[in-house]
C-alpha cells in the first residue's frame, strides 16, 4: 500500500510529534509499505487557513493518507485518518493495520 | 546558515528529485551546514495544476531559513527571497506534450480556449520562476523549452542519479535482450515498444522494469502484451542491481518528449552499451547516435533485429559526451555558498 504520513510541523523543530511520525513511517516500511512523509509547516496557522491550502494539495496517488493531527482531515481524500496516539516503544502490527483500516 | 531542501513528489514519480536532494543534503552537511529535507505532494492531473500551485503560494514562507532549494515540479512556487530551483521538467502536459496525443488529453475546450487556459499556466510558471535567484535544469532539451515556452534562461546541470548499486548482484542470467522501464503512463509508449516487438523477424525478448504506477494503465499493458502474443517474450519484473542490468543487450525507450534521463538508460550508455530510442524521444535525441533513433515501430523492429545479428563489437554504442560546466557537487557548493 501507498501511505502519505502528513507532519504539520516546521522546520528545524524537534517536536514530539514529528519524531512519532518517523516511527510510524519504519513500522510500516517493515510491514512492506510505501511510505513517505511530507511536511506541511501549517501547525500553527489559522484553521481556516490551513483547509483553504490543504483543500487543493491532492494526494490522489496514495492510497493512505494519515497524521497524528487531526489538520490531516482537510485534506480531500477518500482514505484519510488521524491516528491516536501511540507508544514509540513498542509498535503492534496489529496497531499499525489500525492506522490502514 | 539553515538551509531547506523542499521536493515535490508523488507516489509514483520523484525518485530523480529525491536522490538530488538527499545528495545536497549530504554535501551541506559536510560543510556544517543545518539542513533539513521536507516532501510536499503533487499529483500530475492537467486539471488541478494551478490549484496545486496556488496551494504551494499559499504555504507561508519558511522564515527560519537562509536558502530555500526546491527540488521538481511545483515547488519552486513556494516563497523565500532566498531561493534556488532545480527542475527535471515543467507542468509535461502543457508544454512537453502540448501538441502530442498526450497533451490532447488536458484539452476539452476549442482550440482558442485550451490555448488561454496554456498562457495562464504559463504566464504563472514564468512569473514564479522569476523569483529564484538561479534555475537548474536536467538536459539542453529542458532549459531550450523554458528558454523557448518561458522566456527565462537556466543552467544545465548534471542532476541524473547514478543508478543505485544497493541491490545485490545475483548470478542469474538476463531474461532478455532488450530491457526498458516503465511506471506505466501512456507517454512512456510501451505500446510502441510492443509494437516493433511483434514485428521483429528474430524472436527476441523484452525485460520491462516495473516501477509504481496507475493500476489502469498497467492492466492496460497486460492486455496488450496477451493481445499481441507476446506473453512468452515480454517479461515484467522488478528493478535490477548494476550488475543484473548489464547483463542486458540493449536498453530501449521510446518515451516522447523526455526532459530526463533514466539512470539506468545512462549506465548503458557509459558502458558504451547500445540504447536504442525514438527520433521524437525528447532529451535522447541530445545524445544518441543518429543510427540509434528510430521515427516508428517498424523502423525500431528493424532495429531490434539489427542489433540481434550484430557481432559484440558492432553492437557498441558511442554516445555523445554529456557536457557539463561544472560538476553538481561545485554547483552545490556555490550555491550554499561555501
Amino acid at each position: 500500500m501507498k501511505i502519505a504520513i502528513v507532519d504539520f510541523t516546521k522546520p528545524f523543530t524537534n517536536v514530539e510529534e514529528k519524531q512519532l511520525h518517523e516511527t510510524a513511517a519504519n513500522k510500516l516500511m517493515t510491514m512492506g509499505h510505501y511510505v513517505t512523509i511530507f511536511t506541511i509547516p501549517l501547525a500553527s496557522e489559522k484553521e481556516y487557513e490551513a483547509r483553504m491550502i490543504l483543500s487543493q494539495l491532492r494526494f490522489d496517488d496514495f492510497d493512505r493518507v494519515i497524521s497524528m493531527n487531526p489538520r490531516v482531515m482537510g485534506i480531500t481524500h477518500a482514505h484519510v485518518k488521524v491516528i491516536p496516539e501511540f507508544d514509540a516503544g513498542e509498535i503492534m502490527e496489529e496497531t499499525a493495520r489500525g492506522w490502514l483500516a | 546558515m539553515k538551509v531547506v531542501i523542499a521536493v515535490a513528489k508523488s507516489a509514483n514519480n520523484g525518485e530523480s528529485e529525491v536522490k538530488l536532494a538527499i545528495n545536497i543534503a549530504n554535501i551541506a552537511k559536510t560543510k556544517d551546514i543545518l539542513c533539513e529535507v521536507i516532501y510536499l505532494p503533487y499529483y500530475d492531473d492537467y486539471c488541478a495544476i494551478l490549484d496545486q500551485i496556488m496551494a504551494y503560494r499559499l504555504i507561508p514562507q519558511i522564515n527560519d531559513a537562509d536558502l530555500l532549494i526546491t527540488i521538481g515540479y511545483p515547488a519552486f512556487a513556494l516563497q523565500h527571497p532566498n531561493k534556488i530551483s532545480f527542475l527535471y521538467s515543467l507542468a509535461k502536459s502543457h508544454h512537453d506534450q502540448w501538441d502530442t496525443d498526450y497533451g490532447k488529453l488536458c484539452q476539452f475546450f476549442s482550440r482558442s480556449r485550451d490555448e488561454q487556459e496554456r498562457a495562464v499556466i504559463c504566464q504563472c510558471e514564468k512569473k514564479i520562476l522569476e523569483e529564484s535567484k538561479r534555475i537548474f535544469v536536467a538536459t539542453e532539451y529542458l532549459r531550450l523549452q523554458l528558454a523557448h515556452d518561458l522566456g527565462l534562461s537556466s543552467e544545465v546541470a548534471d542532476m541524473t542519479a547514478e543508478y543505485d548499486m544497493i541491490l545485490p548482484k545475483s548470478k542469474t542470467q538476463a531474461k532478455a535482450e532488450f530491457i526498458t522501464a516503465t511506471t506505466y503512463h501512456p507517454y512512456e509508449r510501451v505500446a510502441l515498444l510492443l509494437e516493433a516487438l511483434s514485428k521483429t523477424q528474430h524472436p527476441a525478448k523484452l525485460y520491462v522494469i516495473s516501477y509504481p504506477g496507475e493500476d489502469m494503465y498497467r492492466k492496460a499493458l497486460i492486455s496488450r502484451i496477451e493481445r499481441l502474443s507476446l506473453s512468452d517474450r515480454v517479461i515484467i519484473g522488478e528493478p535490477l542491481s548494476a550488475h543484473n542490468l548489464l547483463q542486458y543487450g540493449a536498453w530501449v525507450t521510446a518515451e516522447r518528449t523526455a526532459t530526463e534521463y533514466r539512470p539506468e538508460m545512462r549506465l548503458f550508455a557509459k558502458k558504451n552499451k547500445c540504447v536504442m530510442a525514438m527520433t521524437d524521444s525528447g532529451a535522447y535525441t541530445e545524445c544518441l547516435p543518429q543510427k540509434n533513433l528510430y521515427s516508428d515501430a517498424e523502423s525500431l523492429a528493424f532495429g531490434m533485429d539489427a542489433f540481434m545479428n550484430a557481432s559484440r563489437r558492432e553492437r557498441k554504442m558511442t554516445c555523445s559526451a554529456w557536457t557539463y560546466e561544472k560538476p553538481l557537487q561545485e554547483i552545490i557548493t556555490e550555491v550554499i555558498g561555501v
